[in-house]
């Protein structure tokens, strides 16, 4: 490979124009190029050591923006010429207290009371330093020095020094010009390979190591991306995905859930209420059946023994909990007998917003529907859950509280970093929900799983607002 | 859920018996609850907000003795005859009351005890002391029998911390009346608790006289009052109350309770007798276990088993044997049951418009744009004046910030934030978004929406993306020109399917981009994919 091949374009316009030392101005002009690229290139080449430069510095004087305005002692002496003047009024021009001193040196004037008046000389004055400010920007002749030093000592010149780079082609670069860079092709264009004018050409070679342009390409979101993963697991193990509305009424999302209408239970499910929102339609032989199970029980049962409110249970909040969905379910006419069923919801909870808790969260919850169903199945199944999400056999069950479910259990994994993390909650949905639900004599294994938190181990985020990342930085270099 | 705090010492001195923490945790998540501290107290979190009793630290330690194996059975107390009386009037609101007196030897800590029990309890269980509020005075100035009754708001006395003052001034003055005030709101008359020479004692739920309401190391006979709304819950907390003084060496004094028409003696200690169901205890446990086992272990947990099952008067959970199922359950310790597979056949899946809604994402990736996932509530102005349109939304009656106000009600406002959030970002940027928003008939809607920001973007590279996604789900669309507030006059269009708009494209206006501080175009569309998939299965 010749290194000619290697030749940027750049270089190849430069390098042909040094058959005598050039500084970067001149090359531009000559090449047409921007001093930039001139400069680039000059740099590469001389990395390939066709050329070398040499860098000069030289010095010269310019007229500051005080300098500019020229010589104080020249303005002050002409005002002065055309009538005497207050000293103080003299002071206001810039650099007149100096001028006056140095008038006065010089005979030109003469201060008599706060007074200042030309003498007779003053028409002849001349000013050497006056004819070095106008010559600026340039570089002071010898005779020049000692007005140059008292200019610049009073700020009215200021020394710029200007790097000049001159370069100057090798021998190496002379043999490369001299072997002709004609023969290089940059592109093969479609034209080469109609007419095979392509063959016989070198192709430059490329810089295959240097930083190539950014590319931001599409890709999921990486919580939802997890999400979609917990999904297709669900699928994987047999369970059917159910849905429910965002706004629900309280029948739905706690009611139907035997969570008595005045219990503390509700606490922290107190949620967000909807605005004006009219009463929902709920069908009365449900509402009926569940009204019964509040106030009397349903078979075995004393129930909560109050006065259930049907229009409270027609208010409209925004779902506290997936199991809502599942409480439909239950309900519905296209519930299976044996079944598994799943929802992965957006609920909401009145709370405050930090690290750890979002008013909008994420649940998967879901329900086992079969006769015959014992608490060591909910355990065998939470065991599975615990090896399917969380990866580990690690896990630990104890009893646990929910208004729903009896017996309830709640589920530990052990994380190899973090220790034991709470995975979830579960239970048997308790007779007095499925009966006026179900009203049939089933066994219903209930769970939830806080899915977030499993988000935020499995993509190792500290922050639960980052779930909903609003950086588009970090999205574009999310891990896939 | 309460957190209750207790001193390490007292602690197991009731106990009797030193365990670890290790030990200490495994025993309190037989009862669902959580240490949360241990070093010179004990803090124990309660998930269990139907167990009031065990938040006392008497009626904690009194259920581990049992599941430790130190003392088992019905967990009870001794009570006195009654020998003095409280006649409750009615009192229209409040009408529930139980009380006692108890005599014994007052501290510093067992009262610091008392109080933070009382404080917790009438929070949470008593529901901010709507259903149930506790008195505690010292009995020894009271004239019996007390009285429980309504008076006029112009009465006055002094109450613990203020002023003499009118039972009006209370409420609207002291800071406990500013507190719970709200609970006697409407009232025309006030619950007051009164002795025989007619000194208040009280003005429940809100607060106590300074002169005859206060209790300090020095009383050595307690007068306890419970009231609320709940007949039941007021018993039981009489019963919770009562089994926490006996537990510290106090005599439990019975009173006659006298209502207009009829009398009860309280604290009431009568335990609820309940069948257990062993055919039950099989069906959800499958552990076979024989009667005197499950009863065995029933007694752990401080039932009694005489004949049927004896429910301690101080809970009021077992509504159903499914209850107590649970209770043997715990006993015999979950971490020892065999997990059983579910076996069970049945074909798992999701929803077609969810497959449908994955693969529209599927395709919005392979045209270079990055997914978004966003929360749903969301302040109201950002969807409609900063996106130059107006929309009824689905508000919330009550929250935290404006910024998590309303739901959102379509997608391409969240865009236009995200983007405004990622102004240091390199452009191009282009982003999108599939999910749910919420009508005003609050119906949920399941929408798409892609925005493009750089330098050159137009609408066309809007019909681009469109011409690519509606070519790969297999439909054509129509563009029907239509002038939309959000974007250049000129520059916006519907979309139509089997002549039925499905959604937008367009320039975002430049006052939207204004509105959201944003320093380049920005072009955008939405697609409602409910309705596109309903069109694409309905063909």
């Amino acid at each position: 490979m010749s290194l000619a091949q290697s030749l940027h374009p750049l270089e190849r316009q430069v390098l042909p124009l040094l058959k005598t030392a050039k500084t970067v101005p001149e090359l531009a002009a000559e090449s047409g190029l921007p001093e930039v690229s001139v400069v680039r290139a000059l740099q590469w080449l001389e990395k390939k050591k066709l050329v070398t430069t040499k860098t000069s510095k030289e010095t010269h004087f310019d007229a500051t923006e005080r300098g500019k305005q020229g010589l104080p002692e020249k303005a002050v002496l002409e005002l002065v010429i055309q009538r005497p003047q207050a000293i103080k009024d003299l002071g206001q021009i810039q650099g007149g207290q100096a001028a006056i001193g140095v008038l006065r040196q010089q005979g030109l004037i003469t201060v008599n009371k706060g007074n200042v008046e030309a003498t007779p000389e003053a028409s002849k004055a001349t000013f050497p330093e006056e004819s070095l400010l106008k010559k600026m920007p340039c570089v002071p002749a010898k005779d020049d020095k000692a007005a140059a030093l008292s200019l610049q000592r009073r700020g009215l010149i200021k020394e710029e020094s200007k790097k000049t780079v001159k370069a100057f082609i090798t021998d190496a670069g002379k043999k490369i010009v001299q072997q002709g860079l004609a023969k290089m092709a940059d592109q093969l264009t479609p034209q080469m390979l109609q007419d095979g004018s392509w063959k016989g050409k070198n192709f430059r070679r490329y810089d295959l190591t240097s930083v190539a342009p950014r590319l931001h390409g599409g890709k999921l979101q990486p919580y939802k991306k997890f999400l979609d993963s917990v999904r297709k697991q669900f699928i994987s193990l047999g369970f059917q995905e159910m849905d429910g509305p965002i706004v629900e009424s309280d029948f739905w999302d706690m009611d139907a859930l035997y969570m008595p209408q005045f219990h503390s239970a509700r606490d922290i499910h107190e949620g967000y209420y909807v605005k004006n929102a009219p009463l929902a339609d709920i069908d009365s032989g449900v509402m009926k059946r569940v009204k019964e199970a509040h106030e009397k029980g349903v078979k075995g049962s004393t129930g909560w023994q109050y006065d259930f409110d049907i229009d409270h249970s027609k208010r409209q909040l925004l779902r506290t909990q997936g199991t809502a969905c599942s409480a439909r379910m239950l309900a519905s006419k296209d519930l299976k007998i044996p079944g598994k069923y799943f929802a992965m919801s957006r609920c909401f909870r009145y709370d405050v917003i930090d690290a750890t808790h979002l008013p909008d969260f994420n649940q998967v919850e879901g329900i086992v529907v079969d006769k015959n169903l014992t608490l060591r199945h909910m355990i065998g199944l939470l065991k599975q859950f615990a090896k399917t999400f969380a990866h580990t056999e690690e896990v630990k069950v104890v009893p646990g509280y929910f208004p729903f479910t009896e017996p309830s259990v709640e589920l530990f994994a052990k994380h190899p970093d973090l220790g034991w993390i709470e995975l979830g909650g579960a239970g048997l949905f308790r007779p007095e929900l499925v009966q006026p639900l179900a009203q049939k004599d089933v066994q219903v294994l209930a769970w939830g799983i806080g899915v977030d938190r499993l988000g935020m181990f499995n993509l190792g985020i500290k922050d639960i607002r980052n779930l909903f990342s609003k950086d588009l930085a970090y999205l574009r270099k999310a891990k896939v | 859920m309460p957190t209750l705090t207790y001193d390490k010492k007292d602690f197991f001195s009731l106990l009797g018996k030193l365990v670890s923490e290790e030990e200490l945790v495994d025993l309190l998540s037989c009862l669902k609850a959580e240490l949360t501290e241990y070093g010179e107290n004990i803090s124990v979190e309660f998930n269990d907000t139907n167990l009031p009793w065990i938040w006392s630290v008497e009626g904690l330690t009194a259920m581990l003795r049992g599941l430790l194996g130190v003392e088992k059975g019905l967990a009870t107390v001794d009570v006195k005859k009654p020998e003095r009386q409280a006649i409750v009037d009615k009192v229209a609101g409040r009408p529930f009351v139980a009380t006692f007196v108890a005599k014994g030897k007052m501290s510093d800590a067992l009262l610091e005890n008392l109080i933070q029990l009382q404080e917790k309890f009438c929070e949470s269980f008593g529901k901010k002391r709507q259903k149930v509020s506790v008195g505690l005075y010292p009995a020894k100035n009271i004239a019996f029998p007390v009285r429980y009754t309504e008076v006029e708001g112009s009465l006055a006395f002094t109450p613990l911390d203020g002023e003499h003052m009118s039972i009006k001034d209370i409420l609207e003055k002291h800071p406990k009346g500013k507190e719970y005030g709200k609970l006697l709101e409407g009232m025309k008359k006030f619950p007051v608790f009164m002795d025989a020479n007619n000194h208040i004692l009280s003005l429940p739920p809100i607060i106590n006289s300074e002169d005859m309401g206060k209790v300090d190391a020095s009383t050595k006979e307690l007068f306890f009052d419970a009231t609320g709304t709940d007949e039941k819950a007021v018993r039981q907390t009489a019963a919770i109350f009562a089994f926490a003084l006996a537990s510290r060496g106090f005599t439990i004094e019975a009173m006659n309770v006298s209502y207009p028409k009829h009398n009860v003696v309280m604290p009431d200690l009568t335990p609820q007798e309940v069948k257990l169901d062993m055919g039950l205890v099989d069906s959800l446990l499958d552990l076979d276990i024989s009667e005197p086992t499950a009863k065995g272990l029933l007694e752990k947990m401080r039932y009694g088993t005489k004949g049927a099952i004896q429910v301690p008067a101080m809970r009021s959970d077992i509504m159903h044997n499914v209850d107590l199922v649970e209770d043997v359950a715990a006993a015999y310790g979950y971490g020892k049951m065999e997990p059983v597979p579910v076996t069970s056949h049945s074909i798992g899946g999701t929803t077609p418009l969810q497959e449908f809604a994955d693969d529209v994402r599927m395709l919005l990736v392979g045209t270079g744009y990055q997914e978004i996932f966003s929360a749903m509530l969301t302040n109201p102005k950002s969807m409609t004046k900063d996106m130059r349109t107006k929309a009824k939304l689905v508000e919330l009656e009550a929250f935290y910030s404006s910024s998590y106000s309303a739901l959102r009600n379509w997608l391409t406002p969240v865009l236009v934030q995200f983007l405004t959030q990622n102004k240091h970002v390199d452009y191009p940027q282009h982003v999108f978004e599939e999910g749910l928003v919420t009508n005003e008939k609050l119906q949920d809607e399941r929408k798409l929406a892609f925005a493009s920001a750089h330098n050159d973007v137009s609408a066309t590279e809007m019909k681009e993306v469109l011409d690519f996604v509606f070519g790969a789900v297999g439909t054509k669309y129509e563009v029907k020109e239509k002038d939309l507030d959000w974007c250049i006059p000129g520059r916006s269009a519907e979309i139509l399917v089997n002549k039925h708009p499905v959604g937008w494209f367009g320039e975002l206006h430049p006052e939207v981009l204004a509105n959201a501080k944003l320093e380049v175009p920005v072009a955008a569309a939405e697609i409602d994919l409910g309705r596109l998939h309903d069109y694409l299965t309905a063909s």
